[in-house]
């Protein structure tokens, strides 16, 4: 299982690599790792989705990458290989040199990330002058440019806007435009169309999609919600409790899910057509991360659990095809 | 923009109106009146003399009716004569007003100086040494009484140090800047000290909220340096609190004065105002007080027109 993630440096197909993150919080009552051993590949043009429900560590995996792990949080081990450089241990002023403009990020609330104090316009072009790409005047037209592309009507009026003076779909736009100015190999998108509705919703996945086809961005596409995930990404991890339980390319996640935890996941979706009953749950919560169970982080909340699910924790076995899946009872 | 400023000027003369009626009243609840002053002072006064003075003086009337009188008076610019100084009592103030802008003004500005910076340092590095040792500097600034902490200016710097002079506003036939200006020191010294401690733990408390903001971590995202993190994208957003406290600091600075006023012996509107009340000079402490209300009214419109420039979001259209 191991010798399929060996690192390849310089590898072509892949701009991202993540091996064996750990991310622990320290606090007055003790240590937790809120991520415990992920890895994962990401490809020029490749969007892969991860999957999983609040607090499984999804949105701390991916602002570790970026070295944005709030306090007192830190990435205790792994190796975070962007174009075969790790960027675990990097000085701040190497890691700024990253950040925008190779590993870019969108986050989920456009209502309260953006500056309200600065015009969009220049909160967008700002990632250009911080890299010291362009002039001030040039960034200034490169971002009423990249305004109209994500879709901002009247782009060169807009830009002298101020984001309270927009909506949070435009926000949205604009945040998007201000990750991919500079064209980043690498974006991370955490939950960026939660807070949307639905309609705007489909519009912002469209325009992501089309700005990977023309640029060729790899995206992390973070998400609670299967159904987003379904629409827009090649590949699906599924993290449980810190850990990744299922990897699949998204059409055979669908049509077969392995792990139970992911299976329970697809169940609960909602499906168009005459009401049922009532949705179906997976029972239980998700373990207090201090207090897992000695065995697999599942089992507790699992139909199929046996002894041995309750005493081993289930090793992420690699199955072929792109699929990986951390489950004893899995059925291929 | 200029609607606001109509409705706000509006605003603040009623709030004068209504300032002067409760001074006036304030005032008028002090024991005794000028009449008595001049029985003190002339011994061979006789009861009827004293009755026909206050009735030449109006002060038999009853309250509201010298009020009015009064504010009639002021209303023609009439501001009344200065018992104690025997002058106008717009000539009684005029320099004492520009003793006390020299006085407020540094300290303010130096206060901000001092206080600003000493805040976002300590905010960069929360819980660290360098945050404990300005906490402990500004909750000391904060606590130590004024009164005292002037009386230790003196004794350390006029009296042992002999380098700055303990009251005053200037030596006789001496001339110069210099000269002038170590004057000032001690009481701006004095007024700083006690204000800057609060605009330090004001600016902490703002920019450590505002570091903590989702804009900021989008910043940070971007590739933004501390620096500019700091200063491009907390400062400002971090300013619009600590502006509304500046400015209600401002009227507290100026009863600041009043005490830091009379210890130095510095001829301010604060030892202007202790005298005339002190000397029943009616006149003259009801115009003083009434300053010190202009003077609050100036500081809030001046933090409404800074929030409207920090923040796009505010706007008085």
């Amino acid at each position: 299982m191991a010798e399929a993630y060996a690192i390849q440096p310089g590898n072509p197909d892949v701009v991202l690599e993540v091996r064996n993150l750990d991310v622990v919080f320290t606090s007055d009552t003790g240590t937790v790792k809120a991520v415990d051993g992920v890895s994962f590949d990401l490809s020029p043009g490749q969007t892969l989705g991860l999957v999983g429900e609040s607090g499984c560590g999804k949105s701390v995996t991916a602002l570790s990458l970026l070295d944005l792990v709030p306090l007192p949080g830190r990435v205790a081990a792994g190796e975070i290989l962007l174009d075969g450089t790790d960027l675990i241990g990097l000085p701040d002023a190497a890691l700024q040199r990253v950040r925008g403009v190779r590993l870019s990020m969108i986050f989920q609330e456009p209502m309260t990330s953006l500056n309200p104090v600065i015009s969009v316009g220049r909160q967008v072009a700002e990632t250009l002058e911080i890299h010291q790409l362009a002039s001030k005047s040039e960034a200034w037209t490169s971002a009423i440019t990249m305004l109209a592309k994500v879709g901002i009507p009247d782009a060169a009026e807009r830009a002298g806007s101020y984001p309270h003076q927009m909506s949070g779909g435009m926000r949205q736009r604009v945040m998007i435009a201000m990750a991919l100015i500079c064209r980043p190999g690498v974006l991370i998108a955490d939950e960026p169309t939660t807070a949307l509705d639905v309609t705007i919703q489909a519009q912002i996945l469209d325009l992501m999609l089309d700005i990977q086809r023309e640029l060729g961005t790899a995206i992390l596409f973070i998400s609670h919600d299967l159904a987003v995930i379904s629409e827009i990404a090649d590949d699906v991890l599924v993290m449980y409790a810190g850990r990744i339980v299922e990897q699949a390319p998204a059409t055979s996640l669908f049509a077969a899910p392995l792990h139970p935890y992911t299976r329970g996941l697809i169940e609960t979706l909602p499906t168009a057509g005459p009401r049922q009953d009532r949705l179906p749950a997976i029972p239980g919560t998700v373990p207090d991360l201090s207090a897992l169970p000695p065995g697999c982080r599942f089992s507790d909340r699992c139909a199929l659990a046996d002894d041995q699910c309750r005493t081993a924790e289930p090793p992420l076995e690699f199955l072929g095809s792109g699929r990986r899946v951390a489950c004893f009872k899995a059925t291929p | 923009m200029t609607r606001f400023l109509l409705a706000r000027l509006v605003q603040s003369v009623a709030v004068l109106v209504v300032m002067s009626f409760v001074i006036y009243g304030l005032i008028g609840l002090m024991p005794g009146d000028p009449i008595d002053l001049m029985i003190n002072a002339d011994p061979k006064m006789t009861s009827e003399d004293a009755t026909r003075l206050r009735a030449l003086y109006g002060l038999d009337k009853p309250i509201i009716e010298r009020y009015g009188n009064w504010l009639k008076a002021a209303l023609t610019a009439d501001l009344g004569y200065s018992r104690l100084h025997a002058k106008p009592v717009l000539e009684v103030l005029g320099p004492a007003l520009g003793n006390t802008i020299v006085l407020l003004g540094l300290s303010f500005l130096l206060s901000l100086a001092i206080g600003l910076p000493a805040g976002i340092a300590a905010a960069l590095r929360p819980y660290s040494r360098s945050d404990y040792a300005i906490n402990f500097l500004a909750f000391a600034g904060i606590s130590v009484p004024a009164f005292w902490l002037a009386l230790l200016l003196i004794i350390v710097f006029a009296v042992f140090l002999g380098i700055l002079p303990a009251s005053g506003t200037g030596t006789i036939g001496a001339a110069g800047f210099w000269e002038s200006a170590k004057y000032v020191v001690l009481p701006v010294a004095n007024l700083t000290i006690a204000s800057a401690g609060g605009h330090t733990r004001y600016m902490r408390a703002a920019m450590i909220e505002t570091l903590r903001q989702d804009y900021i971590r989008t910043a940070r995202a971007k590739g933004a340096s501390q620096t500019r993190v700091v200063f491009r994208h907390a400062l400002r957003n971090a300013m619009i609190p600590v502006v509304t406290v500046v400015a209600l600091n401002f009227g507290y600075l100026f009863s600041g004065a009043l005490i830091t006023e009379t210890i130095f012996a510095y001829p301010g509107m604060g030892k202007l105002i202790f005298d005339a009340i002190m000397g029943n000079d009616f006149n003259l402490a009801l115009v003083a007080l009434l300053f010190a209300t202009v003077l609050t009214l100036a500081g809030n419109l001046l933090a409404d027109l800074t929030y409207a420039w920090l923040d796009p979001r505010i706007s008085y259209q």
